[in-house]
């Protein structure tokens, strides 16, 4: 009878497989299987999935070769193959595993049908071969006339006290979850916390799940900014990228501790749309209160200043969540 | 996620989640699922994806809920939301380099209405009529759903990654 198939490996189908026996289908599927072991092809392990790609010289042991016979009913002493009888569809070899993204702790999502449930934080995964992600502006304050955020004064004494400073999603674009999320700060001053948060969308006063993310300066959670003493003009401080998916879409809490000891000086801008600055006296950044939340509508608001110390935030996109955005 | 349908009492679902819509890929230390719906469950089965067949899982493990329960409720509150139903944790790295195969049978008695996803990267989903949801096999005598929903009831897979012997990551920093 002719052979119709196109390997000399492949199992015998339609029309191949008609006006034969079972035995003799059986018969022509295990010497195409014999074939297919011994030609060059890939092979895919009937017992455990491991394709001779991945594994050259993969064997399994005795035992669990005749224990995966008796389980598929062949008799001891039957012909029987180990390899996949047919051509196709095979699923393609085994891709190389991303590492762990670094520091990945406690209950992390793998995989979520429909928008994150609330408060969930997604692992960041790597970049796609040859993406390179980029930094983009979320939220800044009011820019001059040279397209750079300009803070248009400066407020002294904030040694000792805690600042906060909520920016609403109406400023905040994209409201995409970035990769990563990095501050620019302005001001001569010492921070020995600072801390971000997305707010709670049921009640934006308080931060999502009691939970503020610490940012770093260079591996330490406290910071110093500088002025320039010649210029005069502040040198940014800008924190360490945080590598948590904050969802900014109810606004960012951001927070910190200027230390007693430091200088006290932040940089200020009067009127900023979108943005509010906050205030409390002592050491108060990520304080949960008795009823468990981290709340900041006791502290008091800045009728003087929209904005303090922050100039800008940014986060890390691939390109193309940024395309359109403006 | 974005819809609901009934009529799954004494029917048998299986999501499959591509290793494109998975991240991590490893499987840290144990695993948990998170289902959507009004329904009495009688089991539930995760597994990886073996290398025969994207449909034909290498393994399937029973999840446990409420702290050993081999079936579950999941329900509505007053305000007619669906309440998330976490099962146990499951102790064992379940790799997802190949994708992973959630399965699982809605008890004839129960309300049989579970909530959907639709159009989602990297999941698709197919049905039976009665209890297979043991069955390894998915290719075979199923019906493919995946053009009405990526997902049915299967909200979440998490795992956890501090090692519970020494109570640090599985990557150090």
């Amino acid at each position: 009878m002719a052979r119709h198939f196109y390997d000399p490996w492949q199992g015998p189908t339609y029309p191949d497989d008609q006006d034969v026996t079972e035995a003799e289908k059986e018969a022509l599927a295990r010497a195409a299987s014999m074939a297919r072991a011994q030609s060059p092809g890939p092979l895919v392990c009937q017992i455990d999935g491991t394709w001779s790609i991945d594994d050259q010289f993969h064997a399994d042991p005795f035992k669990v070769c005749m224990d995966f016979r008796r389980r598929m009913v062949v008799a001891d002493n039957d012909p029987w193959t180990y390899w996949q009888t047919i051509d196709g569809p095979l699923m393609p070899p085994k891709q190389p595993t991303p590492p762990l993204p670094d520091g990945i702790m406690d209950w992390q999502v793998r995989a979520v049908a429909g928008d994150v449930p609330s408060g969930v934080v997604v692992p960041i995964p790597p970049p796609q071969p040859g993406v390179t992600r980029v930094w983009a502006t979320i939220a800044q304050v009011v820019t001059d006339a040279t397209g750079m955020p300009q803070m248009d004064g400066t407020e002294a004494g904030w040694n000792g006290w805690t600042f906060a400073v909520y920016i609403d999603p109406s400023a905040i674009k994209p409201l995409t979850p970035a990769y990563a999320l990095r501050l620019t700060l302005v001001g001569s001053f010492t921070l020995t916390s600072l801390l971000i948060a997305p707010a709670d969308p049921g009640n934006t006063w308080l931060a999502l799940n009691a939970t503020m993310y610490p940012l770093a300066f260079g591996g330490e959670a406290s910071g110093t900014a500088t002025m320039d003493p010649i210029t005069g003009l502040f040198n940014p401080l800008v924190t360490d990228p945080l590598t948590v998916s904050i969802d900014p879409s109810s606004g960012l809490w951001i927070a910190g501790y200027f230390d007693a000891a430091g200088d006290g000086l932040v940089g200020s801008r009067t009127t900023n749309p979108g943005w509010g600055s906050y205030y409390a006296e002592g050491n108060w950044p990520g304080w949960v209160d008795d009823n468990g939340n981290i709340d900041f509508s006791w502290y008091t608001y800045d009728t003087f200043e929209n904005a303090i110390v922050v100039l800008m935030v940014e986060g890390l996109f691939d390109p193309v969540q940024l395309a359109g955005v403006t | 996620m974005d819809g609901s349908q009934n009529g799954w009492a004494g029917w048998t679902f299986a999501v499959r989640v591509d290793p494109v819509a998975i991240y991590p890929l490893q499987g840290g230390f144990a695993t948990r699922v998170t289902i959507l719906g009004s329904f009495l469950l009688d089991s539930l089965y995760i597994g990886p994806v073996s290398a025969r067949n994207p449909w034909i899982a290498a393994a399937l493990y029973r999840m446990t809920f409420n702290g050993g329960d081999k079936s579950v409720i999941a329900y509505t509150d007053d305000f007619g939301r669906y309440v998330p139903v976490q099962s146990d944790a499951f102790v064992l790295d379940i790799d997802g380099s190949r994708g992973l195969i959630v399965s699982g049978y809605f008890d004839p008695g129960g309300n049989g209405t579970v909530m959907t996803q639709t159009q989602q990267l990297g999941w698709s989903s197919r049905y039976i009529l009665g209890d297979d949801a043991a069955n390894v096999v998915k290719s075979v005598g199923y019906t493919d759903s995946t053009l009405q929903y990526a997902s049915i009831a299967v909200q979440m897979i998490e795992s956890y990654y501090t090692d519970i012997r020494t109570g640090v990551s599985t990557v150090i920093p």
